[in-house]
């Protein structure tokens, strides 16, 4: 099934990419650990912080089978 | 009550139904602190100040520098070299003078964050630096204080409040301070003036109607603004009933060593590929990658020491000439400038913001083999 990703902040920056579309089955291979299923598929990610949201809920993990939108946000330190 | 002239001063916000007199009277004996007078803190001090906010604290350690003009607008070419938290009092006294305001012209550290925010009913977070977004994050859930939390990256910011009514807090968010691949700040990224002027004042409505109880409060949602696209996204944010605060505190007391991290006074000056390709004959490159890591990359001006051997190997790097350090992904170049600059005295030595690419690669060879 085809899902879409967005990135948001650094994280967008650092993969030049603002929004891709996946393929959940093969893409996210951990479905109770969307971050560390994204740093399989992205591995620049390695060790930045970042959060994750399903459908508009910050969550880790998939828990149906219909998904929409991920987002990988990452915090903001700027003020 | 207000007096007569405070009645003309309101008069306008008066007229709001969902406001008036009561709503005023909330405003002015409500009290609020604000952690940071710079981009977002100094649009929000002026809106609640405006409004009639009856006491503002404002903490601020730094001095207003000509880089902070473009978007710190309460300051001006006077206010230079002016401590921010005391250089704002003086501005917004002016503005309105029927409110106090206290100034705390010093960090907040974990030292005086307690007995600072004590005595306030609302803390606004608009600081610039993790340790110290977490550092207020923690005593507000210690002292059980509302937060209003702001922060922006570039073109994007975020917006939310937290620790209100039991609700979720930062840390729900982002349970532990981020890793240094994901730290900097404005003074390193750069950033456009309205962005914290927009989040800023984001934040002074979150305040204003957790005051005076009209509308929807931001809490349990995180707002992501994007200035270029001009669009707003909400997500849901939940309690992390998980995490443990307990373990963080020490007979109630916030404990140093949690916001150390990334609190050392070292200053590493990064730079971006692309201004490091319009500059290339300036610099000489130093990786710090392990021999044979991938991309390749081998040319006159390129030192290569694995971070591992730097110490061994330091004589080889030059004290006077301009270098930009490099890894894969920025980090590991990060961990060797500090070492230089710490343990060997470097003051020459600038990081290649996110590390080499591929692009980086090829367009760096094309434009040193011309």
């Amino acid at each position: 099934m085809k899902c879409e990703i967005r990135f948001f902040g650094m994280i967008a920056e650092k993969l030049s990419l603002q929004i891709e579309e996946i393929n959940l089955d093969t893409d996210i291979i951990d479905k109770l650990d969307i971050k560390k299923s994204i740093i399989t598929k992205y591995p620049a990610l390695e060790g930045m912080t970042f959060t994750t949201a399903v459908d508009g809920v910050l969550t880790n993990s998939i828990n149906n089978k219909e998904v929409k939108t991920i987002a990988i946000l990452p915090p903001f330190a700027g003020g | 009550m207000l007096t007569e002239n405070e009645i003309a001063y309101y008069s306008r916000q008066l007229l709001v139904d969902e406001i008036g007199m009561s709503g005023q009277l909330k405003l002015k004996q409500f009290k609020v602190l604000v952690v940071g007078a710079g981009g977002l803190g100094c649009p929000l001090l002026q809106y609640i100040a405006a409004a009639g906010v009856g006491q503002i604290g404002i903490v601020d350690g730094d001095s207003v520098d000509i880089s902070n003009l473009h978007r710190q607008i309460l300051f001006d070419f006077e206010s230079i070299g002016k401590n921010k938290a005391i250089e704002s009092k003086n501005k917004l006294k002016s503005l309105n003078p029927y409110i106090d305001i206290e100034a705390f012209p010093f960090s907040l550290e974990s030292e005086n964050a307690l007995e600072i925010i004590q005595n306030y009913d609302i803390v606004v977070d608009c600081s610039d630096n993790y340790a110290t977004r977490f550092l207020v994050n923690d005593a507000c859930v210690l002292l059980q204080k509302i937060l209003v939390y702001g922060s922006i990256y570039r073109f994007e910011g975020q917006v939310s409040v937290f620790n209100f009514q039991n609700g979720p807090t930062y840390r729900c968010l982002f349970p532990q301070l981020p890793t240094e691949e994901s730290t900097t700040n404005c003074s390193l990224s750069g950033v456009i003036g309205v962005l914290p002027g927009i989040i800023g004042v984001l934040q002074a409505n979150e305040v204003i109607k957790l005051i005076t109880g009209i509308g929807e409060v931001l809490s349990g949602k995180l707002l992501v603004y994007n200035a270029l696209k001009n669009t707003t996204d909400y997500f849901s944010i939940h309690k992390n009933q998980e995490f443990d605060y307990e373990s963080l505190f020490k007979d109630n007391q916030l404990n140093k060593k949690n916001y150390s991290t990334i609190c050392s006074n070292l200053v590493i000056n990064e730079i971006r590929y692309q201004e490091l390709l319009n500059e290339s004959d300036q610099y000489i490159l130093l990786d710090v990658r392990e021999v044979g890591e991938l991309p390749f990359f081998e040319g006159e001006n390129i030192l290569k020491i694995p971070l591992g051997e730097l110490k061994n190997q330091v004589n080889l790097i030059s004290k006077s000439k301009k270098i930009v350090v490099f890894c894969k992904s920025g980090s590991r170049s990060k961990k060797a400038i500090e070492i230089l600059q710490e343990e060997y005295e470097y003051s020459n030595l600038i990081n290649l913001f996110n590390g080499i690419s591929t692009q980086f690669i090829e367009e760096w060879e094309r434009k040193t083999k011309r």
